[in-house]
């Protein structure tokens, strides 16, 4: 097997975990979902869909660590319910897509790619809604909920174009400080 | 310049989604009548105890009365307004699973309280209901 690897199929011994970078996945898990809790009173404005991106530019397969790590403690803090399902893939979704276009550097590109994320959040969880209560509830429920995705999309389109590029660079720098990347 | 290009154009096809969007939940949105309306509020307790409110009003949604009315409590939510509390009770879903299910004649609504329109003459429920 020659050519570029996808970080996504890396080695077994590359996927270990050194102690350093489980202390800082464990971290920004924490920070991703504190930042949340901290944003909670905006509305629909959020800084996880920026934290999933960075994750997936800067640690690719790796970044399933802090996401997941984000993903339990609202688990933990808020039950399990329907939305728990849509938590566990969504994420993936917009991880896969940022780390697809990790070569670009213009901040406009991804503030888009936030920005419609946003826009498609409410699409993405329909299908759940769908195996519980049949495709014309979950087509219902998603319409009922556009004017919350379009403020999704806003909010995510802002946060991203002012802060995805810095907080990149600092990520980079993190990781390589640590021994990493 | 060609990637400032393609950015343009993705700019473009963002903002031509959201605007379809926009138009599918303007044009599927139910119309709330204008003018008095009388509505009623059932609320089913914890205990079981069924209580029910009449309200007359000229609001166009039911979550302007119920707040104004002192007889919801709740948080802002992703998709409207999460009901925290109902005439006075409180129902955790971090506690014990529990939380207020919104009916609308008789059927589970799919949308909050704030996203429904008032028609005169419906009947809405609010069921404290746990798992």
């Amino acid at each position: 097997m020659t050519g570029t690897r996808s970080p996504w199929c890396i080695r077994l011994a590359e996927r270990r975990l050194t102690l350093r970078e489980t202390a800082l996945f464990g971290i920004l898990g924490g920070m991703t979902f504190l930042a949340k809790m901290v944003m909670a009173g905006l509305p629909n404005i959020e800084p996880v869909s920026l934290m999933v991106m960075l994750f997936a530019v800067t640690f690719g397969r790796k970044a399933l660590y802090p996401i997941y790590a984000y993903v339990l403690l609202e688990f933990v803090l808020y039950g399990l319910n329907l939305w728990s399902v849509n938590y566990l893939y969504i994420w993936l979704i917009l991880a896969a897509a940022a780390w697809l276009l990790r070569g670009m550097t213009h901040p406009l590109g991804w503030a888009l790619l936030s920005g419609v994320f946003g826009l498609l959040f409410g699409m993405l969880c329909a299908p759940v809604y769908a195996v519980t209560g049949g495709w014309a509830f979950a087509v219902s429920w998603w319409i009922s909920g556009i004017p919350y995705d379009l403020a999704h999309c806003a909010g995510n389109f802002v946060l991203t174009l002012v802060l995805f590029v810095p907080l990149r660079g600092l990520a980079d720098r993190l990781y390589r400080g640590i021994g990493q990347g | 310049m060609k990637k400032n290009g393609k950015l343009i154009i993705a700019a473009v096809a963002v903002l031509v989604l959201a605007a379809v969007f926009a138009g599918v939940w303007a044009a599927t949105r139910p119309a709330a009548s204008q003018g008095a309306k009388t509505i009623t509020v059932e609320v089913v307790h914890k205990d079981e105890s069924s209580k029910t409110f009449t309200y007359h009003t000229d609001a166009e949604y039911l979550g302007e009365v119920l707040q104004a009315e002192g007889l919801v409590k709740g948080d802002p939510g992703d998709y409207g307004l999460y009901i925290t509390e109902v005439d006075g009770e409180a129902a955790v879903y971090e506690t014990d699973g529990a939380y207020w299910a919104f009916y609308q004649g008789g059927e589970y609504a799919n949308q909050s309280v704030d996203q429904t329109p008032i028609n005169d003459g419906d009947a809405f429920s609010l069921v404290y209901t746990v798992g």
